[in-house]
């Protein structure tokens, strides 16, 4: 008996280590080691004959390295072309306080992100230069930007005053659904906005959780995005709207540039949803659910489907699981298809708008120098240590291709944002292959797990077919001054909207109430975008 | 200077030679906003709801802190209530939001254990000025009764002798000897947050906020930050702080004035 139980024991520890081995991932190394050992000589393509220091001010996200010398990207930029960036970075909650307080001091720094404040705001207070005249400094941005995309790169009053930052693939987000409760349900994904609305109302009368308690699922959750606005985006394209990322401009299928609440079905969008609100198929807390909140939903299994970033099908299965809910699986499937059958979804935008150059930074005579640095960064040696690293310490070169080493992508996009490749907040251009790299961790397509495939899906198959180019929010003079009163302060269209959502008012309410805000300054703020965007389209 | 802003379309770098003048134009907007009446009545349900509500509890707290007779339970008692006072405006709001979800928060889980369907607090108008007198009981009771703590220290302990030997019971002695004591603080505290009404709670107000419960919680000092702060629209936000700095100075005097005549107590 002693020696059964002995050689039970043993199995069961031979099992339990060979089970942890196999799990075990590389571990990723300190960043701030990635260029010990390493010596990086000047750039033949450029190496400054007097050290530029570039001061600047722009916003930071968590998932890149805070300390900015602990990153080695800037270390290496400074190496490379002698030009060294002493970036403050600031937080995103409350950044146009922040930029308000330095325009306010005088000091400005050598470039800055505009953030909320806006980029039309900071050229109205004479701040930033316009980059027309200077187009030829930075011949490899121009070119990463293309010609059919400079109109995303241009603001409303026609002006390019940004150095971009341009992603590659149109995938990033994804409408999802629990795969399991459909199985549950014996449907398949909907097809139609009949079963779209057939699969919410089963989500919510049959306890999908199974936790004993019907009324707790939610059958579509929706985000709110920063302040309201975004929460409608994936029910705003079924109804064949194709609205800008803050969902309040869009562009009609003429070609005219208006606000959203122009366009011919907005007024049956509104009705539809407000029904969806009263029958309880869509979040009760679509005004409150930001990003961490819906997160949070998902992964204690009361969403039956919702539309945020692909990555979270991978992650919330994962949590569902680890929480006990083993058959837990979160697809990614086409856009939500309207009753018109209107199918469409955002493409991530491809051109953003990152470093403004002050005017500081003209009186110092630093402009040409910090344009040539830019300009480097989208060369192919800028590119390879943007999108890969360093050589020998975070790639590989394999049959003339550059491979990042697996410890950096074995955990999606974590690790690798976490040394500072693809830094997003100094910006660059990411190429497909270096995000397919961190996508598939070195495997391929079959070898993935159902949630990573999911998340595949969601990026680069399932909505290929559906993708429009979203319209930018033209920030004219009218939308600069009526911004904040007529569409998202209190009395704005975009709260209006959302009060019909809930029952607060009718449909006729709100186009009566709409009128009036036109009539006080938002026929300016439509009147002047068309105009706009004829000029940035060069019509 | 300050003023200046309210004749300019000011431009922060600019400055005022490089801003433009508009005259009366902000003044012309703001009393031509629709809203605008809607923002002061919100401003004042909310904060005569809170003063009406939150400024005598303290005031009853001291009083039943001080009849307690076990010191070390008073102590903790008092060391408890003052907590709350130190917990940040954005955690407190955090508190609420979580608390308050019906699909995550505590209120919702009892409301679905009961049988009921969650109220979404929150998102429902009706219900702010509650979540608002609610949440500001809890943290500022303690903290706001330790003046009048201090204001019963200052009791003449003479006159509670005198009381019991006439004969008074531990309430009359409240009545007629502790109530009129407190009056005088009670008073010049009242009239002093009444100057402050329109700018007090501004944070957690301002913080509670989301597009179904604007009609309730948009106030006179959060039009003013967000026209100033969010877009940025200095001249604007100026003239309407400035209307907001004239109601609270009628209101300073008209409590003042009431005070006067009633109890023959003033700050004037």
């Amino acid at each position: 008996m002693k020696k059964l139980t002995a050689l039970f024991l043993a199995l069961a520890m031979l099992l339990s280590m060979t089970a942890v081995l196999a799990e075990e991932k590389p571990a990723v190394p300190d960043p701030k080691s990635i260029l010990e050992g390493v010596t990086l000589e000047p750039s033949k393509a450029l190496y400054l004959d007097n050290h530029v220091e570039i001061t600047g001010m722009g916003v930071h996200f968590n998932n890149y390295p805070t300390e900015f010398d602990g990153a080695y990207y800037f270390p290496a930029i400074e190496k490379l072309t002698n030009a060294k960036f002493m970036i403050d970075w600031r937080v995103q909650d409350g950044y146009e306080t922040q930029v308000a307080t330095t325009l306010a001091s005088g000091k400005l720094p050598d470039i800055m992100t505009a953030g909320a404040y806006g980029i039309i705001n900071l050229a109205n207070e004479g701040a930033i230069i316009p980059l027309d005249d200077y187009l030829h400094l930075i011949p490899d941005i121009v070119e990463a930007v293309g010609e059919d995309r400079m109109a995303d790169w241009r603001q409303a009053d026609g002006h390019i005053y940004t150095i971009p930052t341009i992603v590659d693939v149109p995938g990033s987000q994804s409408v999802m659904i629990r795969q399991d409760w459909l199985d549950q349900l014996g449907m398949k994904a909907p097809e139609t906005w009949d079963e779209w609305v057939a699969m919410w109302r089963a989500f919510r009368d049959n306890d999908m959780n199974g936790n004993g308690d019907t009324t707790d699922e939610i059958p579509l959750a929706l985000e709110m995005g920063g302040s309201g606005e975004r929460a409608m985006a994936s029910l705003m394209n079924a109804f064949g709207i194709r609205a800008s990322s803050d969902t309040q401009f869009c562009v009609l299928d003429d070609g005219t540039y208006t606000m959203v609440y122009e366009h011919p079905r907005f007024m049956e969008f509104l009705q539809a949803v407000q029904d969806l609100y009263k029958e309880g198929l869509i979040d009760p807390e679509f005004t409150m659910r930001k990003q961490a909140e819906l997160f949070t939903v998902m992964d204690t299994g009361l969403v039956g489907s919702a539309m945020t970033w692909a990555e979270r099908a991978r992650i919330s299965t994962t949590t569902n699981r680890e929480a006990g809910d083993e058959d837990a699986l979160w697809t990614c499937v086409a856009p939500i298809k309207g009753p018109h059958g209107d199918q469409m979804t955002q493409e991530r935008k491809a051109v953003t708008p990152v470093w403004c150059i002050t005017y500081a930074a003209e009186e110092a005579g630093k402009v040409e120098d910090i344009l040539k640095v830019f300009n480097w960064n989208f060369t192919q040696e800028g590119l390879v240590l943007y999108n890969y690293g360093i050589e020998g310490k975070t790639y590989d070169v394999v049959d003339g291709k550059y491979v990042i080493k697996p410890e950096f992508v074995s955990n999606g996009f974590v690790d690798y944002r976490a040394t500072g490749m693809e830094y997003e907040p100094f910006g660059g251009r990411w190429f497909t292959d270096a995000f397919t790299q961190c996508l598939f961790a070195g495997k391929t397509v079959d070898q993935l797990d159902d949630a990573s495939q999911s998340f595949y899906n969601g990026l680069a198959v399932v909505n290929n077919d559906y993708f429009y180019s979203m319209p930018q929010t033209l920030e004219t003079e009218a939308y600069a001054e009526f911004r904040g009163e007529l569409i998202t302060g209190a009395g704005g269209v975009c709260v209006l909207r959302d009060q019909c959502i809930a029952g607060q008012m009718t449909v006729e309410e709100f186009a009566a109430k709409y009128q009036q805000l036109k009539d006080m300054g938002l026929q300016q703020v439509i009147d002047q975008g068309a105009q706009a965007y004829a000029t940035i389209m060069g019509n | 200077m300050v003023f200046a802003h309210l004749f300019f379309d000011y431009k922060l770098l600019r400055g005022f030679e490089g801003s433009k003048y508009v005259g009366f134009r902000w003044f012309e907007r703001l009393f031509s906003n629709p809203n605008l009446l809607q923002y002061i009545l919100n401003t004042l349900k909310l904060n005569l709801s809170a003063l009406i509500f939150l400024f005598p509890l303290p005031m009853i707290f001291a009083i039943l802190l001080n009849e307690l007779r076990n010191l070390r339970f008073k102590k903790t008692v008092q060391t408890l209530s003052y907590l709350p006072h130190f917990v940040s405006t954005v955690v407190l709001v955090s508190m609420i939001m979580t608390i308050a979800s019906p699909s995550l928060g505590l209120l919702g889980k009892w409301a679905r254990a009961a049988g009921q369907t969650p109220i979404n607090y929150l998102a429902d108008p009706d219900y702010f000025v509650l979540v608002n007198v609610v949440s500001g009981a809890w943290q500022s009771i303690g903290w706001d009764a330790v003046i009048f703590m201090s204001a019963l220290a200052g009791i003449d302990q003479g006159l509670y002798e005198a009381a019991r030997i006439d004969g008074a019971n531990r309430w009359k002695q409240t009545l007629h000897v502790t109530l009129p004591g407190l009056m005088t603080t009670f008073v010049l505290l009242l009239i002093m947050r009444v100057g402050q009404m329109l700018s007090v709670n501004f944070e957690k107000v301002y913080l509670l906020q989301n597009n179904l419960n604007l009609s309730a919680s948009e106030m006179l000092p959060t039009f003013v930050y967000k026209t100033g702060m969010e877009s940025r629209n200095y001249g604007y936000a100026t003239a309407a702080g400035l209307f907001n700095s004239v109601i609270s100075l009628v209101l300073v005097f008209a409590a003042n004035h009431i005070s006067r005549r009633v109890t023959d107590i003033s700050l004037m």
